[in-house]
């Protein structure tokens, strides 16, 4: 008995001081050089999931101020991930597709 | 026959005639006192290369350029790179917000300059690269430079400085 009311406190313990505990992930596709959706709405600490499911080179740059990010060109099949650290708007473009963008709103 | 000989023996003279349009990575000097006379106006995570990328524009450019047009003439852009700090685990070191954090030396210096009487493959872009003592980098090919800037013709071949003046303007 006092074993599992140690856990649970424990788990309050985790709870309290976790806060990346309710932090989601984001999968942005890229299937067709489109970015899969053309918006996300996330939250400071959040995971952004960018994967190439197309069967062409991507990239993910962000030319926003503030945001600005480049995490390298992508082959079909690879997947970068990006935790987002403050709040704010950014465009996501891809450097070899100028016309293949989404934004990410941060709350 | 002597059609499909004339057109090729014209298609390679031509070719050979006027060779490549960026061949003259010489003619952009490097930029003197860049660091106290251009604005800083991006720094780039660039996460794949652990490297932040500060970018500069020259002032008369910065002061002249307008959203949804091409930039001016003497219009010079710099991607100043640095290595980012990392943590004694070698992860890399990130400030209150999440962004890099940048060392202070420089690592290399590549600079973009438009001028009008210059024609390139890029309207009237040229490229050079420097170290950070200021020497053009001798083994530098700037194949890349053309064909990756190229991706962003709608925005007269930059990719961030057209877009924060359009950003700024909203």
């Amino acid at each position: 008995m006092v074993r599992v009311q140690f856990a649970a406190l424990c788990g309050a313990f985790v709870f309290a001081s976790g806060g990346d505990a309710f932090a989601a992930d984001h999968v942005v596709t890229m299937k067709g050089a489109a970015y899969s959706p053309e918006m996300v709405t996330a939250a400071v600490g959040d995971t952004v999931r960018f994967v190439n499911d197309d069967d062409q080179n991507h990239d993910v740059f962000v030319p926003t101020a503030g945001f600005a990010l480049d995490l390298g060109k992508q082959e079909p099949g690879q997947e970068r991930s990006y935790v987002l650290g403050k709040a704010g708007t950014f465009t996501v473009e891809c450097v070899f597709h100028s016309n293949m963008m989404t934004t990410v709103e941060v709350k | 026959m002597r059609v499909t000989l004339t057109s090729l023996t014209a298609g390679a003279f031509l070719t050979l005639a006027m060779g490549s349009l960026h061949a003259d990575t010489e003619r952009v000097v490097f930029p003197a006192g860049y660091q106290d006379s251009f604005v800083n106006y991006l720094d780039v995570d660039h996460l794949d290369r652990k490297r932040v990328r500060k970018m500069y524009i020259n002032s008369r450019a910065h002061d002249a350029a307008k959203a949804g047009e091409d930039l001016p003439e003497g219009t010079i852009l710099i991607m100043e790179d640095h290595n980012a700090k990392k943590n004694a685990d070698d992860t890399l070191m990130t400030d209150a917000d999440g962004r890099l954090i940048a060392e202070d030396a420089v690592t290399n210096l590549f600079v973009m300059e438009k001028q009008a009487g210059w024609e390139t493959d890029n309207g009237h872009w040229e490229y050079a690269w420097f170290l950070p003592d200021g020497s053009r980098k001798a083994d530098a090919k700037f194949e890349g430079c053309f064909s990756c800037h190229a991706n962003r013709t709608e925005r007269d071949y930059n990719f961030t400085y057209s877009k924060f003046v359009s950003d700024q303007a909203m």
